[in-house]
């Protein structure tokens, strides 16, 4: 209990005087306090009055204590604020602050427009939303009695995605912070000290030579216009901001898109996100404008007229859709669904597949392909990984393998730095690149080959000197006897000659492992390019069991929506919810719920349908994204249908296109690598004539004269969706429901039986469109940082 | 550089806080602190470059440049600078033609110039490796400078 403005008040303990006041709706100005950071005191803004405590402490940096005497507002604290604001403003251009013509300024608005109105003086991008601006409309200042002394730094433009202009910094420090606190990066710093200081880099490299990896987390917490994003800074307010999911890889953060002139301007993250807690990449903070907005977005339905795709109506092409694919035997039609679309798209595209066509040849262009699910299936009991986001930070080990965490799925390397400032041990099984990189304590450099050996190495290390979780290994685990005698065999000489790497290493790992309590284990394609990657996840689950963390295992899928796609039943096997076509009970319920005789037999799997495509069993094929690899031939097919939003490949032979929407432009749901399923909502209306994905479904179903189909909504769909899956029941994590009992399986060593095929794709892409390709700042990131493509091996 | 930088930070490794320690035995082996040598001893101590950049040039100890033959120092602390410690830097300035901090491209002479020397009553002084010139007037510092040429 603690008294602050005379009124009593509780407080948690470790609080400081700032959160207590904040908590209870008390207002103390200050510009260095920012959300998840510590407290600093650099600015000086927040003095305050304590009984019994000397001068005037800063409210950010006191802790709270009982019986605290606290006066947070006064005239004597007041002048003092002001004086403390107007030095700070002896050195920021301050004219649009204190200017006495202001009210009238703001009345005729700036305008990041040529238009013949007042513009007013914009020195400065962040005019409308300056912090600074703020604090010192609080405090009423009208006039600066300090001479005035402008920096005359250079603005710095050479670096991509944003602009700096430190001549308009108050070394509040708060993108220095966020950038090593949160992001664990330290791209900038303090240089130099007293008049000289300037936020800057080592030897004044640029940004990108510094290892900055253009998150924009500093641009998002700078409360000037020091640090503004190119693309978005002269736009002003926008018109309306939506809250949506970012829809470019599976962390699923939370993103407000800014829309202005019906169009999304810039996009930043939310801070209440449950995945991202206000942070993002430069994917989703920098990239999403240039991605939805291009000029060549497909605008119209396109259909083959004498050779050539020629824009038709709506009605004219899924006419012809629905007459095309109607013609063939349900054995020849085939669909490929991309791991962006949404839970409804995909939902819906399984169902007219099923129902429609009577064909389960449908499959996802995804890593999250069938010996993965069936693998995670195993392990868990469902088509997913076990973990979340917030494990990942609560882990005392972490094991990524088989991605590059930092280019794949940026924000996760926060929630890992979280666990690392926390004392877990993170080690890294991957390529050469991120040997040096400081994310990492211990790092292996092996090839995908390596990941067996190494693993099982690891694993018997484990088994053989003990240390492990026994209690939970003989209470929950089945068939430990089993994995030890299949351990055998493996003799870490060998295993450490294989992989090039030293003796001490694996056992340096495995003691990490039994000695730091729970763990996560992050995995990556990477592991699809080994000769059984379904054998390496059971493997990663093993080492996951013997740590005691069964609720450890994340997949980093490289789809966004890859998860949710699998959920429902975009899969060759599986109906929604992972319930096998081959069982008869859930086929029933399944024939019940959408009144339609369904096909029992197994479908074909992805590369399945591309060898049928390119022998010429496969007739019709139905693909809604561009994840198709470029050597596939698919001449010998008779019937194409795509969706698209950018022009691809695909079309030279597709006989019609659907025109789909972006993200950005269709409500619907997607479910991230932690099974939560979270609301995509349009920020601006689709471009031109373009429909989002499940519409399309619809349309050409209901030219079908195919019941079951019409809906007016994406939440109609959902509704659905909750309805016959057992696994979705609203937004949120869904339950994987974990059993009491796990299996450990023993270790084989097993050759790819099949014929593999290796295939490239963009490394950040969209639907199959190459990110790079449409913003041109993300290619200089891209060639900065030695990503190339994404090779995925795929079983043919 | 890097196996240079691993030596001198064997004493310190595993002891939290050594940067300043470390920065410090760089600069008596090489000299200066060079890029290469941030570099190194961000990876060893998995420290962000930057950081350590910022810690080494709060404080003036530091020198970013190679360092020349023979360091040049003109004094302007309070006795010096009263007594004409300004002109001596000006006119030392127009003979080396660089600025304090800096080296000329020869790589003969650095210029540095500090606050106190601590010899007041010989104000004002130039040091120049070490040896303290008293009583200093413009025309002395050219002869003071050619004789090491």
């Amino acid at each position: 209990m603690l008294t602050i403005d005379g009124k009593e008040v509780d407080f948690k303990e470790g609080a400081t005087v700032l959160e207590v006041a904040t908590d209870n709706g008390i207002y103390i100005p200050t510009l260095c306090t920012h959300s998840g950071l510590l407290p600093f005191g650099a600015c000086r803004l927040c003095l305050i009055k304590i009984e019994n405590m000397r001068g005037f402490p800063p409210a950010c940096t006191t802790p709270a204590a009982e019986e605290m005497k606290i006066i947070t507002n006064d005239p004597e604290l007041n002048s003092l604020r002001k004086n403390v604001l107007e030095l700070i403003l002896s050195e920021h251009p301050h004219s649009c602050i204190i200017c006495d013509k202001k009210e009238l300024c703001s009345y005729y608005h700036i305008s990041p427009t040529k238009s013949g109105h007042v513009t007013g003086c914009a020195f400065c991008p962040n005019k409308d939303r300056c912090e600074l601006k703020q604090v010192a409309e609080y405090l009423g200042i009208k006039e600066i009695r300090f001479p005035f002394t402008y920096k005359n730094l250079p603005l710095e433009r050479e670096d991509p995605f944003f602009d700096r202009d430190y001549n308009l910094c108050i070394l509040c420090g708060r993108c220095v912070r966020v950038c090593q606190e949160i992001r664990g990066i330290g791209a900038i710093s303090f240089t130099k000290r007293g008049h000289d200081t300037k936020i800057g880099t080592a030897f004044g490299k640029s940004h990108l030579d510094g290892g900055c990896q253009f998150c924009g987390a500093c641009v998002d917490a700078c409360p000037t216009g020091a640090l503004s994003a190119r693309g978005s800074k002269w736009h002003g307010v926008p018109d309306k901001e939506t809250t949506t999911t970012c829809a470019l890889c599976s962390v699923g953060c939370s993103l407000k898109l800014e829309t202005k002139w019906d169009r999304v301007m810039a996009a930043h993250p939310d801070t209440e996100g449950p995945a991202n807690q206000g942070q993002a990449c430069v994917r989703g903070r920098f990239s999403i404008p240039a991605l939805v907005n291009g000029a060549n977005r497909l605008k119209y339905p396109l259909i083959r007229r004498n050779g050539r795709l020629v824009p038709a109506t709506w009605d004219e092409a899924a006419e012809l859709a629905a007459v095309k694919l109607g013609k063939y035997l349900p054995g020849e039609t085939a669909f490929l669904t991309s791991p962006f679309l949404t839970n409804e798209a995909a939902y819906l595209l399984q169902k007219f597949a099923r129902v429609c066509l009577v064909t389960n040849n449908i499959d996802t262009a995804s890593f999250f392909s069938v010996p993965v699910i069936e693998s995670q299936m195993k392990c868990s009991g469902m088509g997913a990984g076990t973990g979340t986001i917030e494990n990942i930070a609560k882990s005392g080990w972490i094991i990524v393998i088989g991605d590059d965490l930092l280019a794949s799925h940026p924000v996760l390397t926060v929630n890992v730095n979280q666990a690392r400032k926390q004392g877990a041990t993170v080690s890294l099984i991957g390529s050469e690149r991120d040997i040096n990189s400081r994310m990492f304590d211990t790092c292996v450099s092996v090839e995908p080959s390596g990941y067996f050996p190494l693993l099982s190495g690891i694993l018997k290390t484990i088994v053989e000197k003990g240390g492990f979780d026994k209690n939970f290994v003989t209470g929950k685990c089945d068939d430990f006897d089993k994995l030890k005698s299949s351990l055998k065999k493996i003799d870490i000489k060998t295993v450490a000659g294989t992989c090039g790497i030293s003796q001490s290493l694996i056992k340096k790992l495995a003691t990490t492992i039994v000695s730091s309590g729970r763990g996560s284990i992050l995995y990556g394609p990477k592991i699809l390019e080994c000769d059984d990657p379904a054998q390496i996840i059971s493997l990663l689950f093993n080492i996951l069991l013997l740590a005691g963390s069964p609720a450890g295992l994340v997949p980093l899928s490289d789809g966004a929506n890859s998860q949710g796609v699998a959920d429902m039943g975009a899969l060759p096997n599986f109906l929604p919810g992972y319930q096998h076509v081959t069982d008869k009970d859930s086929l029933t319920v399944f024939e019940n719920a959408w009144s339609a005789k369904l096909p029992e037999k197994p479908g074909l799997s992805y590369p399945e349908i591309l060898n049928g495509a390119a022998e010429g069993s496969i007739k019709a094929l139905y693909v809604t994204g561009g994840e198709i690899p470029q050597e596939t031939s698919l001449e010998r097919l008779d019937f194409l249908v795509a969706h698209g939003i950018y022009p691809s490949p695909l079309f030279e032979t597709a006989d019609i296109v659907f025109p789909a929407a972006a993200f950005t432009e269709e409500d619907g749901t997607i479910t991230s690598l932690e099974r939560r399923v979270q609301p995509l909502q349009a920020g601006a209306k689709p471009v031109g004539m373009s429909m989002p994905d499940w519409k399309i479904i619809c349309k050409i179903a209901e030219k079908m004269n195919v019941k079951g189909f019409e809906f007016s909504s994406a939440s109609e769909v959902f509704d659905e969706i909750c309805k016959v899956n057992p696994l979705i029941s609203g937004h949120g994590i869904w339950d994987l429901k974990l059993k009491d009992k796990f299996t450990l399986t023993p270790v084989k060593k097993t050759a790819r039986s099949k014929k593999s095929m290796l295939y490239e794709k963009p490394f950040w892409h969209y639907r199959g469109v190459d990110l790079t390709e449409k913003v041109s700042d993300l290619k200089i990131l891209r060639k900065k940082m030695n990503i190339e493509h994404r090779t995925s091996n795929i079983e043919c | 550089m890097k196996n240079t930088i691993k030596n001198i930070i064997k004493p310190y490794q595993d002891e939290k806080g050594s940067l300043i320690p470390i920065l410090q035995a760089v600069q008596e082996k090489t000299g200066f602190i060079s890029e290469d040598a941030v570099s190194a001893i961000a990876l060893e101590l998995k420290m962000s470059e930057h950081e350590i950049y910022g810690v080494a040039t709060f404080y003036t100890q530091f020198r970013y440049t190679k360092p020349g033959d023979h360091m040049v120092k003109v004094c302007l602390g309070t006795a010096c600078h009263v007594r004409g410690g300004e002109q001596l830097l000006d006119r030392t300035e127009t003979i080396l033609n660089i600025k304090p901090g800096q080296t000329t491209p020869d790589s003969a002479f650095s210029l540095e110039r500090v606050a106190c020397m601590g010899c007041c009553a010989l104000a004002p002084v130039i040091v120049v490796d070490n040896k303290i010139y008293p009583n200093v007037t413009v025309p002395k510092v050219e002869k003071i400078i050619s004789k090491k040429e």
